[in-house]
């Protein structure tokens, strides 16, 4: 009986705990590139927010562009628009570990009123999102953050 | 009695595994690529000009390598006029939709119609089909092409391309619509693009919670 007692206990609690099988989350390093000054950074923080609200589907890396700098190549292009696999394979690649689904460089300006994303999410190919004369608020902030996972996800394998 | 306790183990285990999988591809662009309406073709003299090609205001274009400076604008299909006022979704497609795209794209016109800014749906012109590639190719084009005439009262205009059909007859499947370009006429700078290996949304997608449709009024309103 007691024995009987101990199985069940196992079992519930291994009931109780999380479904994982077939499922992991999508891993994505998220890049200010640090030109809209104090209003960008906070563009970008909403950005990552709705990330984080995500919870574990997505597992997000947070960067400015200074600290992975060192991993660039030495010229960039002025816009990240112009970015290709080629500036920010490096950043995908994880010694030790898969690489991560997909980068994203967001250079946010919002006193301009102008956002450039560009997402690189295989080695194939880079998906860029492109905003002009919108105010960046944060319905609009949330909406590009749903376009960017969207586009993160191609080419998500288990 | 040790055998039922096998059982029990076994069968959550099960369970445990096919709860699992629903979650594989996580949030993922997805739903069904099934689509709407029959666009009324309507066949449309003139429109071979372009509003006045204004600036972008304070919007830094983007420096890129050469691109068309203008856009052809052919001499083939016309742009189809719509009412002043009235939102433009243009659709740019080689083939006839598929039926499912019909059936959805008449949902997508509902509500269109149904909107506080009312649209409507119409095929593109040669001239909006070139100025749509130039748009979506790697880099924004430089300078920025002008519009066509036909845009000229329209507070927004929507450019997507309805991407053909995999499979064959009998067994079409739509394959969706390519990634979006909205302007706010007069300016000839695109409000919103999706450009390189972005996807674009399904019909249905496009006017789900959060799908393209939801920020007509948004893009349409002018920024302080």
């Amino acid at each position: 009986m007691t024995r009987a007692a101990l199985i069940a206990t196992a079992l519930i609690a291994t009931a109780a705990g999380p479904a994982r099988a077939g499922w992991r989350p999508l891993e994505l390093m998220l890049i200010d590139a640090g030109q809209g000054g104090a209003a960008g950074k906070r563009c970008v923080d909403r950005v990552a927010a709705y990330f984080k609200a995500q919870g574990e589907d997505v597992d997000l890396v947070r960067r400015d562009l200074a600290a992975v700098r060192g991993k660039l190549p030495a010229t960039l292009p002025a816009s990240v628009l112009a970015w290709t696999d080629a500036e920010t394979a490096a950043l995908r690649t994880r010694k030790g570990d898969d690489p991560l689904d997909a980068i994203v460089v967001i250079d946010c300006r919002p006193d301009a009123r102008t956002l450039d994303v560009v997402i690189d999410p295989t080695p194939d190919g880079v998906a860029t999102l492109r905003l002009r004369a919108v105010a960046l608020d944060a319905p609009v902030l949330e909406w590009v953050a749903r376009r960017i996972q969207a586009a993160a996800y191609i080419g998500f394998e288990l | 009695m040790r055998r039922g306790l096998i059982g029990i183990a076994l069968a959550l285990v099960a369970c445990k595994s096919g709860g699992g999988e629903g979650r594989a591809g996580g949030g993922a662009a997805s739903g069904a690529r099934d689509a709407g309406a029959a666009i009324a073709a309507v066949d449309a003299a003139g429109a071979a000009g372009a509003v006045g090609a204004v600036d972008a205001g304070d919007v830094a274009p983007v420096t890129v390598d050469a691109a068309p400076p203008t856009v052809d604008a052919g001499a083939g299909r016309a742009a189809t006029p719509t009412p002043p006022g009235v939102v433009r979704l243009v659709l740019v497609h080689d083939v006839p939709l598929l039926r499912s795209e019909e059936k959805a794209l008449q949902r997508v016109t509902s509500a269109l119609a149904r909107g506080k800014l009312k649209g409507t749906v119409v095929d593109a012109g040669d001239e909006e089909a070139a100025l749509y590639a130039a748009w979506t190719a790697r880099l924004p084009p430089e300078p920025l092409p002008p519009l066509p005439a036909a845009w000229a009262d329209a507070p927004l205009v929507i450019v997507m391309r309805v991407d053909p059909p995999s499979g064959v007859e009998p067994k079409r499947q739509s394959s969706g619509l390519g990634p979006p370009v909205v302007f706010r006429p007069p300016s000839n700078d695109a409000v919103f693009v999706a450009g390189g290996s972005a996807t674009g949304d399904s019909f249905d997608g496009l006017i789900a919670e959060g799908g393209l449709l939801s920020m007509l009024a948004t893009f349409a309103r002018s920024a302080p």
